[in-house]
């Protein structure tokens, strides 16, 4: 398959306007089919400019803002020198007092991303929402069989070095407890 | 000067084209749209269980000042799937189209606006749209196929089949011309020539093993090589940033293709975050003469009686492809 688009409108340009040299060379051409298609050329470039436009418009806001499908994509764009992670996550604790991530899908997305950010948002609302999601997964943790095990749940802020985690430095270089609660009657 | 410039500019953005190009276009981005949509169905859904605090509405969705009601997600979704099926089947794409990208815009936006922006369907919605507002169900549709039988002679090739495909191949590229704009406006040449993709790696992936998730032990592992990343991060900036050549340029539109799509190759491998509308190469199909894949299939049709036929058959095939 050869690139045909963006190459044939650049091939293709002194072949002619198509339908507007077809409807202007008059053969067969109806009265009227001229003026159509200056109008149909309004709408293609309107609709043509306004896409690219819009798109382009979120570069020019101050603050930039990220919405969808409107976006700067800023995701992984800002200058991260530092390989220090901080990652809010909610931990099961089991009976003897071992920690695993709870997944995201308790958290209550599939989502990773969505899952940290919702652990985030209710962090940053302060020690009531995270108690209050600490019981959501807690509740979700005690329907699952894979985690009879786990007795509490923490919501914690814990901060890595990504480098040396994979030089086997896995352990988290600062902690911060934000919530916890019990699972179920466990 | 600019006079023959801006004629230039014209006859190339509505150079004709087949409308059974623009058709496969449809079928290709309507048809993934429809599948993610049944796909992620269920997740799409289940925002409806997140916090009601957790709803930052963006977008379109700003209008609303709370979330909906679940029952009414539920119905936009199912209104989305069935509005994407009429738009793949061309059927009185004149309403269906606008339609289904308006559900589409409505439905993934809704998804967006739970406190964390997503950048995987950006691209798939703006084709809809793009898709939508052009002569796309002209051929290879069930409109198609009414015309015909009022006794309407199939389209010729035309320019209103072009300059959608040409809108289509400018949002493409325009989108990851703004993805390298931003970088070097938040980070600088800094994002190419130092350790800020390195770090992006090794950030992702503890990330995803802290909560719990899928991560990319091949991305774990190439961290510890320090001097892979700054010629990935600048090859990604170049694709980037010179993603708009690809509208003048046959050449340049296939090596920035088989960048994008080694790029989010690179994404998958490194991070485990999957970008499936590039990586299937839907993102760059404006950028292929589709009608032309039939032409693939004809060799195998011809039967073992004349073999020497068959080969010229197929070596005419393949030529102009």
């Amino acid at each position: 398959m050869s690139a045909g688009a963006g190459g044939e409108a650049a091939g293709t340009a002194a072949a002619g306007g198509g339908a507007a040299a077809s409807a202007a060379a008059g053969g067969g051409a109806r009265p009227g089919e001229g003026a159509r298609w200056g109008e149909r050329k309004v709408y293609a470039y309107g609709v043509t400019a306004g896409l690219v436009l819009l798109m382009l418009a979120p570069l020019f806001r101050r603050p930039p803002a990220d919405s969808f499908p409107l976006s700067t994509y800023p995701m992984f764009s800002w200058g991260r020198h530092d390989a220090r992670t901080a990652v809010e996550r909610a931990i099961g604790v089991d009976s003897r007092g071992e920690r695993r991530p709870i997944p995201p899908r308790l958290v209550g997305s599939e989502e990773v991303l969505q899952a940290k950010a919702t652990l985030a948002q209710s962090i940053r609302q302060g020690a009531r929402a995270a108690r209050a999601l600490c019981r959501g997964i807690a509740a979700r943790v005690a329907e699952q069989d894979r985690y009879a095990d786990v007795v509490k749940i923490e919501i914690r802020t814990d901060t890595f070095d990504a480098v040396a985690f994979f030089d086997g430095q896995e352990a988290p270089v600062d902690s911060k407890l934000h919530a916890t609660c019990k699972v179920g009657a466990r | 000067m600019m006079r023959r410039l801006l004629d230039r500019f014209d006859r190339a953005f509505f150079a004709e084209a087949p409308a059974e190009r623009l058709a496969i276009l449809r079928l290709l981005v309507g048809g993934f749209a429809l599948v993610y949509l049944c796909v992620r169905a269920v997740h799409l859904q289940r925002v409806g269980h997140l916090p009601p605090g957790s709803f930052r509405p963006i977008g379109v969705v700003s209008v609303l000042s709370a979330p909906l009601p679940l029952w009414a997600v539920r119905a936009l979704i199912g209104g989305a799937i069935a509005a994407g099926a009429a738009f793949v089947a061309g059927y009185r794409f004149r309403v269906t189209g606008p339609l289904f990208s308006a559900l589409l815009l409505w439905v993934l936006t809704y998804r967006n606006s739970w406190g964390m922006v997503f950048h995987t369907e950006n691209l798939l919605v703006l084709h809809v749209i793009a898709l939508s507002l052009g002569a796309a169900a002209d051929a290879l549709s069930l409109d198609a196929r009414a015309a015909r039988r009022a006794g309407v002679a199939p389209p010729a090739p035309d320019g209103r089949y072009g300059w959608p495909i040409r809108l289509f191949c400018a949002i493409t590229v325009t989108s990851y011309f703004i993805a390298g704009v931003t970088k070097l406006r938040n980070s600088g040449l800094d994002w190419a020539l130092s350790d800020i993709l390195r770090n992006y790696v090794a950030y992702d992936n503890v990330r995803k093993i802290a909560l719990g998730d899928t991560h990319s032990p091949l991305g774990g592992a190439l961290v510890r090589y320090r001097f892979l990343f700054p010629p990935l991060a600048l090859c990604s900036l170049a694709m980037e940033l010179g993603a708009p050549l690809a509208l003048f340029s046959r050449r340049i539109a296939v090596a920035f293709c088989g960048a994008a799509w080694l790029f989010h190759l690179g994404v998958l491998l490194t991070m485990a975050i999957l970008f499936p509308y590039p990586l299937l190469g839907i993102a760059f199909a404006g950028f292929f003469e589709l009608e032309k894949m039939r032409d693939l299939r004809r060799p195998r049709r011809a039967g073992p009686a004349s073999r020497t036929g068959g080969r010229e058959r197929l070596s005419q095939a393949r030529e102009p492809l």
